[in-house]
Formats: structure tokens, sequence, C-alpha cells
């Protein structure tokens, strides 16, 4: 066990060295000139070559690489240039917003998918299995940030329940922050649970399938008792992974989402920093989600590791 | 307490589509006694089981009565049939490893049942779980109630589902093919076991499965079913030397002699002129690294052929004999040349096949047909195309399609198989496809690996026959590798016997069956179940 | 084990039937209907999507000629909703095909060759499925200028990981099967096993996997045309059209549905299709035990 873990541990530090090398590659080499892009079209040569100068442009790639890669690990993300703040700091702030949304949301996703996918695999081919399925099936197709815009305008604009928009901070009152992420969190969930419950669907019905639930029905147990004692346990280790994915999908979906309702999280960042043609808090922010991302990926096969016995043994 | 445990009248099973799968079948089952259910598959003999049981799948309609007990198990509410099941009635599935959840410790699946039924506390339960995987014969108890079962062995995972059924003591016990997924050596083993503990017990036993020497070794009465009835039924000994049932005559002149008694003296056979050898095999190993665990470890191999050296003469039928995990199969692809080995030397019709570059004319040469008749034919390819793929393959000059047609021939299928899709055959009728395909290119050497093991018992013998004829036809030599010694022993002239990589024994099918040298090969001759119970 | 020595009968559950070519009837429906107005769009529309019609600005849904309303342009919603579809299939049609022409014979790749090979080809796999599309096309849209083309070819290879880890999985399994191992024993090469018979058996697989994908890329083209990034103006595109209609949220609420609606139903048009293709195509998976 705990040489599987050293060696997740590893590819996890090597995905992430890979995903810097990726981004840093798209963000230095793909655009041509970093320095053409960050002035604009319209720049003069002498200041292009002053900013280049002024970056270090001129150095080969490796060097830069890992001249950001050696600053990133000790936290120095390096500076904005349009703002001169620093950008580990700002992305630091940024995170207090995104990562409570997507746990919000990831809570929410929970609640409602575990119980309405159980629920609709016990009632299978009844009804109310159609039901679930109908539901998620539309709750699939809706675009979250649609239903951020509706949800915003029927609660806060007509009915003024919550905030349009724009987040307080946590310093002002813990429960006034949570309001003001409620809706956000909502529009999130409402997607990803819809594809959570599909899951959680399918994955108790294959293992209803299975042989050892005909055992425990020939031991004497009724089909609920069958479910519950011997189905769920098993179901449960594959939504485990799917979890972890949805993680992700989630903290993708933040980035949209806090444009809909003006959060100042680490997406709206990003997409003022393309605005602004700023490259290296692209670069930064990007990375630290991605990284995020792979650390819940570490986090999730660990777990499985953990959790399913036949894998334990190792 | 009546003398009468079950009492069937009139069981009818239909599926959702109308096909009627069980045709009115009545029987009596008494207290304390065994019972055999045979018959191949299709029969409908899982399915009454499962009546028995109450646990017919979605979708099957039954008609009839089931009385367990006093109780109709087809009438009865669920509540009570909960009630009902592992305690008055319990069954034991065939495969175990799936048969248990994988996720859940050994003991706490059996106490399960225990605390349910009996309302024990939950110790003891343990301690009641303890005993039981005793009286099954499972070493340190204690530690293997806290086993997982992947952790455990086939045999053993068969022995606690046995302990399982037994747990509640109930009155009768129904066994799915029990053994059926189990080597040889392991399934006498468990036989003993079930024996022993039905006796304990005193549960009546019902034992359903297609393998007659099982049953005529651990029941006294037998009913044979075929197509939804029951054609034959009475004493087990009396049915099995004097079947009147067109069928059931079938099913017992489908048993090979090896299996027939393991008293009666058998007849030696001629042994046939030696010739040159055409697979010549040296000194070879094949060793295959384990996906690593941790990261530093080292990395770990499994030596699947161990120093194997044997020689296969032209023209003969040469059989491999090996229990699960043998390395009989790895033996097979190293000889069509799939795999090289990583020591010693093979040399097929005179070209070594560590020799990549110049395998070539081997694939002609050499060809193999496989085990599954499902998964060895491509069920997006018409059944003439399958068979003259190596044809194409290999830019063999000629008519294919009149060699198609000759080939289709040869192995008795209709002409006009060649349009058709292989899910429109049978198992039987699919391996003939393969064997036409294996014949196509004209090799000189047919590999046969397992070719009838997943087939019906009276489908196996016609298969066999079709074989040898073909065998002899064109001169070919043959190379049986099998798990069932009985068929290595009827169709094979000379024979290997592969235990964990390693050859234990090789020689004439007399010499290694009728008289064995090892202990190994001893135990696996005394380990098979005989037709006359001996 | 014994394999039944008849050829097994089919038996699916009658109700089970039905529902599931209901999913595929009405998603084949759907998924037609935006295809053929696609197509129709391109040619006529009711009115032209861009005429500026001042007179008009702000209609109401049901107002005389303009069935949708009207935007702040008093352009017609209709016609523009007609013509967005264009690009929804557009950008699903190529990234998909990205994610297919590369993923496909990466995971085919992988699951022949196995070992190290597979191992690196997933590991790396995985890398890029740590890039979410939305992040990797902002990443391309810092780089180069915004627009459908970076958007769409982010999207695609956003997509290549699930392409590739979908087809590992089938062709494994179809691997293992006698039938591939035959070919090679009677010299086929590794190449013609996987593309004539790995392959034909696991396009069911990989055709549902493609309308799901095609789903998505659908959502987040939108998605990336509501932040700006996307598909830039004078392309009509739903997701775009929401954004305009976000800032006119007070004055015509209206105007945030339909592009909406739009897309919803799409993307669910894809998901039914998909559904309904998965049960259609695998029939022979449906064996009863006796």
């Amino acid at each position: 066990m705990l040489g599987y873990v050293v060696r997740r541990i590893f590819i996890f530090l090597a995905s992430v060295v890979a995903a810097s090398l990726l981004v840093f590659f798209v963000m230095s080499v793909l655009p041509g000139d970093p320095a053409v892009v960050m002035l604009g079209t319209q720049a003069t040569p002498e200041s292009v070559e002053a900013l280049r100068q002024e970056l270090g442009l001129n150095r080969p790639f490796l060097v830069r690489y890992f001249d950001w890669a050696g600053s990133a690990i000790r936290g120095d993300l390096g500076v904005s240039f349009f703002s001169g703040i620093a950008i580990g700091g700002q992305i630091t702030e940024r995170l207090k917003v995104t990562l409570p949304l997507a746990f919000m949301a990831m809570t929410m996703t929970i609640l409602v998918a575990f119980p309405a996918g159980v629920f609709a695999a016990a009632r299978h081919r009844k009804p109310a299995d159609t039901f679930v399925s109908v539901s998620s099936q539309i709750g699939l197709a809706i675009p979250a940030f649609w239903a951020g815009l509706i949800l915003v305008t029927v609660f806060a604009v007509n009915l003024s329940w919550f905030p349009a928009g724009g987040f307080p901070g946590w310093d002002e009152g813990f429960w006034q922050a949570i309001q003001a992420l409620l809706l956000p969190a909502i529009s999130l969930a409402l997607v990803q649970s819809a594809i959570l419950t599909r899951y959680v669907r399918s994955a108790v019905l294959e293992t209803l399938k299975l042989d050892f639930i005909r055992t425990a029905r020939a031991k004497g147990l009724s089909r609920s008792a069958a479910l519950w004692r011997h189905g769920l346990r098993n179901a449960s280790i594959p939504v485990l992974t799917v979890l972890g994915l949805q993680f992700a999908a989630l903290l993708a979906g933040t980035v949209v989402i806090e444009s809909v309702f003006v959060l100042p999280g680490l997406g709206s960042m990003l997409l003022q920093a393309i605005t602004r043609r700023d490259l290296f808090l692209v670069q930064g922010g990007t990375i630290v989600i991605v990284t995020f991302i792979l650390l819940i990926s570490l986090v999730v096969d660990i777990v499985y590791h953990l959790v399913d016995p036949r894998l334990r043994a190792q | 307490m009546t003398d009468t445990v079950l009492q069937v009248r009139d069981l009818v099973v239909r599926s959702a589509a109308g096909t009627t799968l069980v045709d009115g079948i009545s029987f009596d089952l008494d207290r304390r006694t065994r019972t055999g259910l045979i018959g191949e598959s299709g029969s409908g003999k899982s399915l009454t089981a499962l009546s028995i049981m109450g646990l017919l799948p979605e979708g099957l309609t039954a008609e009839g009565s089931v009385i367990l007990n006093g109780r109709d198990m087809l009438t009865s509410p669920e509540k009570q049939l909960c009630a009902i099941r592992g305690n008055d009635v319990s069954m034991v599935f065939q495969e175990p490893m799936t048969a248990l959840n994988p996720v859940m410790r050994i003991g706490q699946q059996i106490a399960e049942a225990l605390r349910f039924h009996q309302a024990m506390s939950r110790q003891d339960a343990a301690e009641r779980v303890v005993d039981l995987l005793t009286a099954v014969r499972i070493e340190e108890p204690e530690l293997r109630a806290r086993a997982f079962p992947h952790q455990l062995s086939g045999g053993m995972r068969q022995r606690a589902m046995i302990a399982m059924a037994l747990a509640c003591g109930p009155d009768l016990v129904i066994a799915d093919e029990p053994t059926t997924a189990l080597d040889v050596t392991i399934q006498a083993q468990v036989l003993d076991v079930l024996d022993e503990q039905v006796e304990n017990f005193h549960t009546a036993l019902l034992l359903i499965t297609h393998d007659l020497p099982v049953v005529a070794r651990t029941t006294s009465r037998v009913m044979v079913m075929n197509a939804g009835r029951i054609v034959e039924e009475g004493e087990t000994r009396a049915v099995f030397s004097n079947p009147t049932d067109v069928d059931t005559q079938a099913l017992v002149g489908s048993v090979p002699p090896l299996s027939r008694s393991a008293t009666v003296e058998i007849e030696p056979r001629q042994d046939r002129d030696s010739t040159e050898p055409v697979i010549s095999v040296r000194n070879v190993s094949r060793v295959f690294p384990l996906p690593r665990s941790g990261f530093l470890d080292e990395r770990r191999t499994v030596t699947a052929v161990d120093e194997i050296t044997l020689v296969v003469e032209k023209g003969e039928t040469f059989g491999i004999v090996g229990e699960s995990g043998s390395g009989k199969s790895t033996l097979a692809r190293m000889m069509i040349a799939l795999d090289i080995p990583t020591e010693g030397e093979i040399v097929v019709n005179g070209i070594d096949i560590a020799e990549t570059s110049k395998h070539q004319p081997l694939r002609r040469q050499v060809q193999m047909i496989f085990q599954d008749p499902m998964g060895s034919l491509d069920p997006r390819f018409k059944v003439g195309r399958i068979i003259a793929e190596p044809l194409r393959s290999l830019r063999i000059v000629g008519d294919h399609r009149a060699r198609v047609t000759e080939l289709i021939d040869a192995v008795e299928l209709p002409a006009d198989s060649v349009g058709r899709y292989p899910h429109e055959f049978s198992g039987g009728q699919r391996q003939r496809i393969a064997i036409a395909r294996a014949l196509a290119p004209s090799p000189d050497i047919l590999i046969a690996d397992e070719p009838v093991s997943a087939l019906d018992m009276s489908i196996q013998t016609i298969t066999l026959d079709l074989l040898a004829h073909l065998k002899d036809e064109y001169g070919l030599t043959m190379v049986f590798i099998s798990h069932d010694l009985s068929v290595v022993h009827e169709i094979c002239d000379r024979v290997a016997v592969m235990q964990r990589g390693r050859l234990v024994e090789e020689g004439s099918v007399d010499e290694v069956f009728l008289n064995p040298r090892t202990d190994y090969t001893e135990q696996l001759i005394a380990a098979i179940p005989r037709l006359d119970g001996t | 084990m014994t394999a039944p020595d008849a050829p097994i009968p089919v038996d699916l559950d009658r109700k089970r039937r039905r529902f599931r070519r209901a999913n595929f009837i009405i998603g084949s429906v759907i998924v037609a209907t935006v295809i053929l107005t696609a197509i129709l769009s391109a040619f006529w529309t009711p009115h032209d999507p861009a005429a500026i019609s001042p007179s008009e600005v702000f209609l109401p849904a049901g107002s005389p000629g303009h069935l949708l309303g009207t935007d702040q342009f008093g352009r017609d919603v209709f016609s523009q909703i007609m013509v967005g579809s264009q690009n929804a299939l557009f950008v699903g049609v190529l990234a998909v095909m990205i994610a297919i022409v590369i993923g496909i014979p990466l995971g085919g790749l992988a699951a022949a060759r196995g070992g190290w090979i597979e191992d690196l080809l997933m590991r790396i796999s995985d890398v890029i499925y740590a890039f979410p599309a939305v992040l990797t096309a902002i990443l391309f849209v810092a780089a180069f200028q915004p627009g459908r083309t970076p958007a769409m070819v982010a999207i695609g290879i956003a997509y290549i990981p699930i392409v590739a880890r979908v087809t590992r999985g089938a062709a494994l399994s179809v691997f293992q099967l006698d039938f591939v191992t035959a070919a090679r024993s009677y010299g086929r090469s590794q190449n013609f096993v996987f593309w004539r018979h790995v392959v034909p058996n696991i396009l069911s697989v990989l055709i549902v996997q493609a309308t799901v994908l095609f789903a998505l890329a659908i959502l987040a083209e939108a998605a990336l045309s509501f932040l700006g990034l996307g598909t830039q103006p004078p392309t009509p595109s739903w997701g775009r059209s929401l954004r305009d209609a976000q800032t006119l949220i007070s004055k015509a609420p209206w105007l945030a549905i339909w592009p909406g609606l739009a897309i919803a139903f799409t993307v669910m048009g894809f998901n039914l299709l998909g559904d309904g293709l998965r049960d259609a195509l695998d029939p022979r998976l449906e064996v009863r035990n006796s």
C-alpha cells in the first residue's frame, strides 16, 4: 500500500511538471512573441525589444522555464504585468472565493445525486425511475451559466431573496458570504447533480446484476436489504472515481459562473487577465487550477485503493 | 414432520416472450436424501432450482406448485419467502468468486445468515462462523473469517459458500454446478466436504450439474432433464448402467472410458510406431514480469513454464494435461510461435521459433483451435470470410471459394453457412467453423487448446470424433491441451502432465494414466469422479 | 462452464425495449431537426438575422412577423436562433473530429502495445485531462486571439483523453478475444488486426461516445462564447446571444430564454440519441442464462 502511495505521489509530481511545461509552452512559444501579445500589435519595435529584455524573453526556453518553475515552487509566481501585484498573492485571495464555491456545489451535488440515483435504481422501470431519468436528461442539457442567468433574474432581481452578484468577502460575515455563493453554487450543482445521478443510478443497477446480490437474496435478504447491505458498498467504489472528475468539472465551471454572478474568484481573474493580455497572470492562474485538479485525482486514487480491499492488499 | 421436504407439481416456467423453458415437471425430495438433477445447458435445471428458491429472474413466469415444508414458494408473500430462504432451503452457486461479495469479509457474509434468521448476537455469530469454517475443513478459521474472498483459493471459497448455505441448518441444500469451475483435485475435496456436512447437518441435497460422474459419486437418486422435461429418473447406479431414455443414453454414452470406473480395467491401447519429431521443446522456460506494486520494490516475476523438455512426433495426437496455472496454454502459444521462450529452444518443423524473421512459413504450417466458441470468431465477419481469412492473409493461391466449400463440407455444416454470421450458430457449430478455418491453409500441425471444454457433453463427443477423423484424413499432427484427463485419455496417443509450469510426467497414454509414476499424476487420476461411483 | 448448443434467443423485456426506443426516436428527431434547421437557415430565414430595424426594437415573443421577438437592434430573434444552429453543429463536428482522430489511435496503440507505452500514453492523457475544456480554451485564447478556431481546437484537445481512455478500454477487451489471437496466428499484422478486427467491434462504443462529446462540445462552445472567448461577431452564436442578453436582462428578460432553450434542446437531443444508440447497437449482449 505504501509502495503504491509513493509511486502515485511521484506520478502526481511528474504530471504537475508536465502540465507546467505545457502551460509555459503555450504561453511563451505558441503566440510567437509574448511581448507583442502583451503590448498589442500597435506597439513599436523598440518598445517590444525593451520589454523582451526586461522580461528576459531572449533567453532560451528551458532557462526561462526553470526560472519560472523554480520560483513557482517557492510560491513566487511572478508579478502581474498589468497591475504589478504579486501573482501568488492575487491567486490566494481569489481562491478564497472559488474553492468554497466549488465545495458548496460539490456538497449540494452529492446530497442530491446519491439519494436520487439510489432511489431511481431501487425503483427501476417504475414511474419513479422514469421521472428521475427524464429530469436528469433535462438537467444535463442545461448550460450552467444559463441556469445562473435565470436564477439571478428570478430570485435576485425580481424576488430579491439573494444578492444579484458580487461578493462581500469573508470578513463581513460568514452567512453573508455564503448567501452570495448560494445561487452560483446551485447553478453549478444543477448540472453536475444530473450527471452524478445518472452515474450513481447506473452504478447501482450494474451492481444489482452481479452474482453476489443473488447470493444475498438466497440467504433470505429482501430486495432492499440486499441493495443496502451489499449493493451500495460495491457501487460506491466506482462512484468515488467519478467524484474526483466531478470536482474538476466544477472547478472549470466556476470560471464561467463567476462571470454571471460577478464573483471575484480565480475564473474572473483569468478572464480579466486575457482582456488585459497579462500572460503571466494567465500562466500562474492556470497552473494553480491544473495542480488542484491533479491533486484531487491523486487523493481519489489513494482513497480508492484504501477502500477497495482487492487493491489494498498490495 | 413428514418425510417429504419438497413437493414439485407441474412446474412450468415461461420467458417473457412466451417460450417454455421448464415444461411441467413434478418430483418429490425426501428428508436427508441426495438427489442429482442432470441436464445439458438449456435443459431448464437451473431454472428449476431458482423456482424452488422463489428467485426466478424478472420477466420469467412460473406456474404449478413448489411446496417446501408446507409452503408454496411460488405463491407465498415475499416476506415469508425471505424467512424461508437461507433458513429452510439454501443454495450453493457455481462461481464462488462472483457469488461472494468481494468487499465484505467472509465471516461477515456467513454471519449475516445467522444473525438474520436466528437473531444471534455478533459474538455468538462469530463463534458459530468459526465452527462452520472448521467443519468445511478450512484451516485457521479465525484468520480466514476476516479474509476477503479474493484472498482465498477457489476451493476455499466454495467451501465457505457451503458453510454459508449450511449455517442455519436448512432442510434442503441446492448445489448448482458447485464444482464445475474448479480443478479436478479441488473438486474432489469440495465434494468430500459437501458429502460430509450434508450428512452432519441432516439436510437433503439437490445436486445440479451436467457432469454425470460427479452425480454418481454423491447421490443415490438422479433425475435427467432435457428441454424442460424430466425424461428419466431412478436410482443413480441403475440409471447410469442401464439408461432407458434416448437422451440419457446419449449422455451416458458420451462419458469417456477413464471416467467410467476406477476398478474396471481399461483395455491398453496398441502403441503406435515412433516417428520423427515435428515439435521439439528443449529446456524451455517462460518468465513473465509482474507489474510493480511499490516504487522501489524489485520486479517480481511469475514463471509460467519451467524448464520443459518434450517432443511431439509426426502424426501423433499429443496431449498436454494440467490444472489451472499449470502453464499449458503458455506453452501452446509458444508452439504456435506467438510467444518466445525466455530460455531454451522450441523447434517446429525445423524452424527455431526464436528467430522471428523466419517465422512466416510457420503461420501456414501450424494452426490453432481455441476454447471459447463465442470468442474465437469475429462476430462482424461472415462465416465464409472467416474460413477464407487464413488463405487471404497467407496469400495462398487457388480458388478460395472452392476451398471454403470443401471445408464446410468436411466439418459437416450445411453449405449455406458461408453466408451467415457466427451468432446464428450454436456453440458446437461454431467450433466446427473454427476447425474449418484452422484447416484452410492445409497445416501440418494442429494445436487444440481446450477445444471442447466449453461445449455440452454430447456435443463434446461429436466434436472430438470429427477432430479425430479430420486428423486422420489430412494426416495431421495434433497437440491436444486440456484439463480433462479422461478426454485426453480417450483421444491422445502420448501425454505430458504439467503442474505449475513443470513437466511432471510424460509417456504413452496407457503408461501415464493406467500406471502413473508420480504422486501428482496419481492424485489427479484418483480425483476423477467415476460413473459407477468408485 | 458449458455453452448452450442452440442459438441464443435474444429476449429483451418488452417494456425496456420500448423505453430505449423512445430515447432513440426522440433523440433522432431532435438532432434531425437541428441539422435541417442549420441547412435550411443557410438558404432561408424568416428575416435577415443581421437586419437592423430601429422601429422594431425589443418586441416581445408572439409579435406579428417575429415569432420570438426582436433584440435591441430590432433583429429577429427566431432567425438568429436558426442561424446559430450552424455554428453549434460546426463546432461540434470539428471538436469531436479532433478528439477522435487523435484519441482513437492513441487509445488503440496503448491497448495494443501495453507495457510502458501504455503507461506513458495514459499518463500523458491524464495530464491533458487535467485541463478542462474551458481552461484550455482560456490558455489558447490568451496566446492567440479570441475566436472560434482556438476555442474549437481547445475543446477538441480537451476531449482527446476521454476518447483515448474509452478506446483503450474497449480495445483491451476485444484484444483478449481469441479471434484476435487467431488472426495473428495466420499472419495478420498488428495494424490489420486493430483496424479490421478490433475497431469494427468497438465502433458502437465509439459512436455513442462521439454523440455524448458532441453534446458536451456544444455546451462548452456556448460557455466560451458567453465569456466572449469563443465565436466572435458577426458569426451568430447562441452562447454569445446569451452574453448580449445578460446586459439587457432588466429590459428584455425574454431574450435570455430562447438561445438557452436552443442549446438545451440540441444538447438533450444528442444525449438522447447517444443513449438510444447505446442500446440499439448492442443487442447481442443480452444473453439469458438458463
